[in-house]
């Protein structure tokens, strides 16, 4: 029996080992392939002058799509600072997803908005449209709202696919703070280059603490809370390092929902927005890129490294517990409608790279990890934990999850360098430190729960409260 | 902790290191490794920094000397010229960083001067030995040292050796080939878009508007864009209809009637497009006798310039064409038909089957 249990360990130990190695190597290639981009990107931004571009009647014309649901408080801030975008031709669809509060009337009443019986055709199946109103005002004659009965964030940007007037969509959340030259910098992809472009992205900034006057970020700081930095160093790793890379061997297969920008033509053929999942924005990206290689249509995924777009992330464990628990199972999901692809050569990159990727680093890396613990406390239940392996085991594991931290920073050190006081570069290596030990944990576990709440069948969102983006220097004094 | 104990404590710890099983052993060299590795990247983390703060501050103490020689060189009789521009290129001009800097202040001026200072900026660029410098990036393999020789190039309108510039038109990297047509633009004399005679990769629609917006600021004659209608990329005759309808060269509307039986779907539209923008309703009898056996995109296209320059009775004409089953055209047509009429509802859509096939 003892030799048996001794022979469990060691191939234990092996399959972790064997896992950390793989995992260890995939991380090292991405941290390699992003070192390229950004330096790439680092010298093309040199000599580049795109400002007078935006006097051009050539550009492209865009349809930006942001659905709201019980929006109220912060809607009308939202749409004045999009409707001050710098872009010669754009329109912005605010697509209202059967608020109970008064995210409506609000519209209605600040920008003058009256009920336009517009003609539009339903591509993509959707709820019930209540109406579609425009603004009595020249002023806001690119704005257009969309009433229709709650059916979900797929749903509502469906809603907008199917009412917006030109070829080439950008989908936002209405909370989201946009650099002003966002759209000219993310539709540049779509018209340089020379296979078709399906979609772009751009880098998602947390703008927790950040001075915002009139809808615009003015001074960059450093959250003071451990959550929000943490979830700093989480972005970094995943644009930075994690979509950088993907991006440079064209096997991107998320373009985050709070901002991307879309080929509608090829949204509409894809079939839209899925509202069975709750990773709709990962799941149309895979079905669209599917679509092109089933088609056999060259067609490219584009990533912008410039921090175009800045978002409030969860400031209490709960929220984050939420949504991170429904990322998992919008991973799930989406793996699980495009298994298909998965180590299939057919579809090059996205079959035999990025799919298996998401399937054993992103969904089974917490089951695994998870597993590794219990393991661990078997152990130490049957009395086999011997403490130098558990600190050996437990070492490489931390000094590694600090080591890709670490390099995370140093390419934003090397990139962007968004946080220029000295104090905030102190404060983040020491979140580095503590992240793995207090942070990552609890995102592994809402990740193991996100596991188990698929298979017990639940669909929700959960409910994702923001405390708003409101300004420190007005409430705080300094 | 006494040293003598402590000594035991680790030897112990190293004797039982040993005597690991290698799958541990293997653990324990890794979390050395990655320690050590998240201990450089910290080092790198700070040099960078301290050496980013180090260069800026370089950067903003020659900025000031340059500004205050080029402001002496440029209005102060008394500066002497040939001295000064010698000592200061010997004294403050060393590093590549320095003759970074350099340019880069000297691009300000020149954005900032014209006439005879604009002379004398590029005199002060040639004095400090730019030039060579810029010759060198040409010379260089790298990309980005190419693209940034022609951006400094075309923006202080210097002359290139020809043998170094023309070859690029066509680079393989395409921030160099952009820069190379904006050098070309600028430089030219009597005319800017001679280099779309040499191009042989297709155009992009940034390239396209690039070139566009580089047009607006050429102060020499607005180029026959027909010269290039024939051009064997269908970018480039592309862009040239495009220019043709914004530049209103309506002598050369009846080549652009003639694309519209064009073979090729790219140029049939841009017809369209061009020639709606230069309100020629003559396209229109011809529009609406292809209308059936065009693609859904140019049949939107024909929607709207009968929207825009034709009448109803013309939109009536396509009716007849829309299949019962094409619910988009149809929209598209009431889009229009309300245009003309703003008095039909949303739901004249169900009526549309009386007048279609």
């Amino acid at each position: 029996m003892n030799f048996n249990l001794f022979e469990f360990i060691d191939i234990a130990s092996l399959l972790f080992l064997t896992y950390g190695l793989i995992i260890i190597s995939g991380y090292i290639f991405l941290a390699l392939f992003s070192f390229l981009e950004l330096r790439d990107y680092k010298r093309k931004y040199n000599f580049r002058d795109e400002v007078p571009l935006l006097q051009s009647s050539h550009l492209p014309k865009i349809s930006v799509l942001a659905p709201a649901y019980n929006e109220e408080a912060n809607v009308i801030e939202n749409v004045r600072s999009l409707l001050t975008l710098d872009y010669p031709s754009f329109e912005i669809v605010i697509i209202n997803d059967g608020s109970s509060d008064n995210t409506l009337q609000s519209l209605i009443s600040t920008f003058d908005l009256y009920l336009d019986d517009v003609l539009y055709f339903p591509h993509i199946h959707t709820k019930n449209v209540r109406g579609i109103y425009s603004s009595k005002q020249q002023s806001y004659k690119n704005l257009k709202v969309i009433d229709k009965e709650n059916g979900g964030k797929a749903d509502a940007l469906n809603t907008g696919v199917n009412c917006c007037s030109h070829d080439i969509i950008c989908c936002i959340d209405v909370d989201c703070i946009l650099e002003r030259d966002a759209l000219l910098k993310l539709v540049k992809p779509f018209l340089n280059n020379d296979k078709k472009v399906i979609a772009s992205g751009g880098i998602i900034r947390v703008a927790n603490s950040c001075i915002i006057e009139d809808g615009r970020i003015i001074e960059v700081r450093l959250p003071d809370t451990f959550l929000a930095r943490a979830q700093i160093l989480e972005y970094f790793r995943a644009f930075l390092m994690g979509r950088m890379a993907w991006s440079r061997v064209d096997g991107l297969l998320l373009i985050s929902g709070a901002f991307g920008m879309f080929d509608k033509k090829t949204v509409i053929e894809s079939g839209g927005y899925n509202p069975n999942t709750v990773g709709e924005d990962m799941e149309l990206l895979v079905r669209m890129r599917r679509l092109m290689r089933d088609k056999k249509i060259p067609y490219t995924v584009s990533f912008v490294p410039d921090p175009l777009c800045w978002t409030e992330v969860p400031q209490s464990w709960k929220v984050l517990y939420r949504q991170r628990n429904r990322w998992t199972r919008g991973t799930i999901e989406t793996l699980g409608l495009h298994k298909g692809l998965l180590f299939n050569p057919k579809y090059g990159v996205l079959g035999m790279l990025s799919t298996p990727y998401w399937m054993f680093f992103e969904w089974f890396a917490p089951l695994i990890e998870f597993a590794g613990i219990i393991f661990l406390i078997l152990m130490f239940l049957f009395g086999q934990l011997n403490l130098h392996v558990f600190l050996i085991f437990f070492g490489v594991v931390y000094t590694f999850s600090i080591l890709f931290s670490i390099t995370a920073l140093f390419f934003e050190e090397f990139s962007f360098q968004q946080y220029k006081k000295p104090k905030y570069m102190v404060r983040l290596l020491r979140t580095a430190f503590l992240e793995p030990l207090l942070y990552h944990p609890f995102v592994m576990w809402a990740a193991v729960k996100g596991n188990i709440d698929l298979i017990l069948g639940k669909t929700s969102w959960g409910k994702m409260t923001r405390t708003g983006l409101s300004n420190p220097s007005k409430t705080k004094p300094k | 902790m006494p040293i003598g104990p402590t000594c035991i404590f680790f030897m112990n710890i190293s004797l039982s290191i040993t005597d690991l099983p290698s799958v541990l052993e293997i653990n324990l060299v890794l979390s050395l490794v990655f320690f050590i590795l998240a201990i450089s990247v910290i080092s790198l983390i700070l040099y960078l920094r301290v050496h980013k703060n180090i260069s800026n501050h370089r950067k903003d103490k020659l900025d000031i000397l340059l500004i205050d020689f080029i402001n002496n060189y440029l209005f102060n009789d008394d500066f002497d010229k040939s001295n000064e521009m010698v000592n200061f290129k010997n004294k403050h001009l060393k590093t590549t960083l320095d003759k970074q800097v350099a340019t880069k202040q000297i691009l300000v001026f020149a954005e900032n001067l014209k006439g005879e200072s604009s002379a004398v900026i590029k005199e002060i660029f040639y004095g400090y030995g730019l030039y060579d410098f810029l010759i060198q990036d040409l010379t260089n393999k790298a990309w980005f040292r190419k693209a940034r020789a022609l951006n400094v190039a075309y923006q202080l309108a210097l002359n290139l050796p020809s043998s170094l510039v023309d070859s690029l038109i066509n680079a393989k990297n395409k921030d160099v080939r952009q820069q190379a047509f904006f050098y070309f633009l600028h430089r030219s004399t009597d005319n800017p878009l001679g280099f779309l005679d040499k191009v042989t990769t297709p155009l992009t629609l940034w390239e396209q508007i690039h070139i566009e917006n580089g047009l607006k600021s050429y102060e020499g004659e607005t180029p026959d864009f027909s010269n290039w209608i024939n051009h064997e990329l269908i970018s480039v005759r592309v862009f040239s209809m495009k220019m043709i309808a914004d530049y209103n060269q309506y002598e050369h509307t009846p080549i652009l009637l003639e694309f519209l039986n064009h073979k090729e779907h790219e140029i049939r539209l841009q017809a369209i497009i061009s020639l709606r923008k230069m309100e020629a309703p003559e396209m229109i009898p011809t529009l609406i006798k292809k209308f059936s056996r065009e693609s859904i995109q140019i049949k939107q296209e024909i929607f709207k310039t009968i929207g825009r320059i034709g009448h109803v009775e013309d939109l009536k004409c396509l009716a007849p064409y829309i299949q019962q089953e094409d619910t988009v055209l149809k929209v598209e047509y009431l889009k229009i038909a309300r245009h003309f009429n703003p008095r039909i509802s949303a739901e004249k859509i169900d009526e549309f089957r009386n007048i279609t096939l």
